[in-house]
């Protein structure tokens, strides 16, 4: 067993902080979300800046889910330092500041005992990811260290940070101080997202696939990790709806929901499924969202608009093999 | 419908969805169960899991290791060689309930919504009794394992012992766990404290999943059920119920599973003959 030790001590929460890994891979047959970092990408390179391992491929079979670090929505978390430890904050750019004194996102930040850092402020983004040196020391479940909110699992006893918690790493070396240039970093808030078109979209007229890629989508309050919800327009079904008998669209006979399907339950709105969704629903789905786009997912807004664009299966793999590779051999990070 | 070949759905860049149909049926189930087995058996590099629903085969795959042009030719070889099924390993999982429970009409009050029970009762035209005993008068087929952790959707097996519930028009925004809910005819249980639009028929004592797999009972599962199992409903008493629940709470608990196989009926073979 790694020694551990106590180097952060939560002052405030933040509206909603969890520990966060690339998540438990191989359970959706139990009905078990694969939980994790909403925004894969951004995760890994919070690890990385902060001198740990990025992980495994995102969903990939090695199924490691790296290091745990913090997922923070929004500002608003103040921590103490209780020991030397390196930190980095990547995702949303939530300001954060070192004992009063702006420093940068994307970038290793070196604290000290008794340093304070505050996420000051919601500039950018909504979801922030706080790689800690040596990664956040819980005991794993079910291969992961992520918090499943909803079951209460993994985590932090499968809760959101409280004031007074302390979190402990496994040990660390001293790492140098490294950035990801602004050009360098994944997909985020303000870019397209990119989708692969089915399982169900032969249900859909050709106007209906259409207005589904051309029209703007406004993401709704009512957002979470389970489901990113949109309106926009309504999507035409084809009048001849082939296989589907006893039921008729927008209802089906339950099936698989993939991460990132689109669901879309109703005239005008439509569901992105999140890291803790259901693996099994009865709504047709239009489409799913390419795995490298999910932080687009994570770091949109409710109140901004997307639009969605279709791109074929093949280069969907190729895309996320291609981030995923770039992070692994350190072609994201430079020295500062 | 079975389709006459199965369909393979492109469900983004982590997984594939094979289709074989559009109904619920234990002819569905069984082709689903089928491949999934195949699956397994060829121990395909870059597999993640399968997860098998009443009409489809979700199969998570590392694409990019395996090759997109390969994974095709791959998974099309595996759907032409997974055998027809006859018989089925399926346990017959016992559940005790308590029907027509005060959790459930609390849980409506609060919703103002009409009493779940009276519903189902309505809906079937039959008594409250009768209820019961069409919903422990016949075995369950698990079609399906999702929504939540643990959570299964299971139809009767028995034509005769049948009973409907139209979902709420307006769902609940929260459900007591280990509520059973019905929908259509379909049984599937709140494992955890959930959303939903299923008629409340009651409530068990029994925990549907545990990640720490302290109950002995569970084995390497991290569920009580999985698809192929069979549930088979008893009612239980308010007096029974908490007693089974204390014994649930401590572990101490002997979940009532018996293995067994399950075997197509003779007929749905036959009417599978006849299609091709």
């Amino acid at each position: 067993m790694t020694a551990t030790t106590p180097v952060l001590k939560v002052v405030k929460p933040g509206p909603q902080s969890t520990v966060q890994d690339l998540g438990r891979v191989g359970y959706l047959h139990t009905g078990m979300p694969q939980a994790g970092a909403q925004d894969p990408l951004a995760l890994k390179l919070a690890n990385q800046l902060a001198g740990n391992p990025s992980g495994g491929q995102f969903g990939g079979q090695s199924a490691d889910p790296g290091p745990a670090a913090l997922e923070v929505l929004m500002a608003g978390l103040h921590v103490e330092a209780l020991a030397s430890v390196t930190v980095a904050l990547t995702g949303a750019d939530l300001g954060p500041m070192v004992n009063g004194k702006l420093v940068g996102s994307w970038e290793t930040i070196h604290l000290k005992m008794g340093d304070e850092l505050v996420l000051s402020k919601l500039n950018r983004g909504l979801r922030g990811y706080l790689g800690i040196g040596g990664g956040i020391a819980v005991e794993p479940v079910l291969g992961s260290r992520a918090t499943y909110l909803r079951g209460a699992v993994g985590g932090f006893g499968g809760r959101a940070l409280k004031a007074g918690d302390i979190l402990e790493a496994y040990d660390s070396r001293p790492t140098r101080t490294l950035r990801v240039p602004e050009d360098r970093r994944p997909p985020s808030v303000g870019g397209e997202i990119r989708v692969v078109l089915g399982p169900q979209d032969y249900l859909y007229a050709a106007e209906g696939v259409d207005a589904f890629l051309a029209l703007p989508w406004q993401l709704l309050p009512a957002s979470d990790r389970m489901g990113f919800r949109f309106a926009g327009p309504s999507l035409q079904f084809a009048s001849d709806s082939p296989h589907q008998m006893e039921y008729h669209p927008p209802f089906i006979v339950d099936d698989f929901i993939p991460l990132g399907g689109i669901q879309t339950p109703s005239e005008g709105l439509i569901i992105a499924m999140g890291v803790d969704g259901p693996s099994l629903g009865g709504f047709s789905k239009i489409a799913t969202v390419c795995s490298v786009d999910f932080g687009v997912l994570a770091q949109t807004r409710p109140g901004q608009q997307v639009r969605f664009s279709a791109i074929d299966w093949a280069d969907a793999v190729h895309l996320a093999a291609w981030w995923s590779q770039r992070i692994e051999q350190e072609e994201v990070v430079v020295p500062a | 419908m079975i389709f006459q070949h199965p369909v393979v759905r492109r469900t983004g860049d982590l997984s594939l969805t094979i289709e074989f149909g559009d109904e619920v049926s234990l002819e569905a189930s069984f082709r689903v169960l089928a491949l999934a087995q195949q699956i397994k058996v060829a121990s395909i590099p870059h597999v993640v899991e399968t997860i098998p629903t009443h009409r489809s085969l979700g199969v998570v795959v590392d694409a990019n290791a395996i090759g997109t042009t390969r994974l095709s030719d791959i998974l099309d070889e595996e759907i032409l060689q997974a055998l027809e099924l006859r018989s089925v390993p399926s346990r017959i999982v016992r559940i005790p309930m308590l029907y027509d429970d005060f959790w459930s009409t609390d849980c409506a009050v609060a919703h103002k919504h009409e009493n779940s029970f009276s519903a189902i009762c309505r809906e079937n035209q039959i008594g409250p009794e009768e209820v019961i005993e069409k919903h422990t008068g016949t075995d369950h087929w698990v079609g399906a394992v999702g929504f939540t952790p643990g959570c299964t959707q299971a139809f009767p097996l028995d034509e005769n012992h049948i009973i409907t519930a139209t979902k709420c028009p307006v769902p609940r925004t929260w459900t007591y766990s280990r509520i059973v809910g019905l929908g259509g005819r379909l049984t599937a249980p709140y494992t955890v404290e959930s959303p939903g639009g299923y008629q409340m028929l009651g409530r068990t004592p029994l925990d549907w999943y545990d990640p720490s797999r302290k109950n002995a009972s569970y084995g390497d599962d991290i569920t009580l059920c999985r698809v192929g199992d069979r549930q088979r409903f008893e009612a239980v008493d308010l007096r029974t119920y908490e007693a089974i629940r204390e014994a649930v709470v401590t572990g101490s608990y002997e979940y009532q599973i018996e293995q067994s196989e399950m075997t197509l009926p003779e007929r749905a073979v036959v009417q599978d003959g006849a299609d091709e």
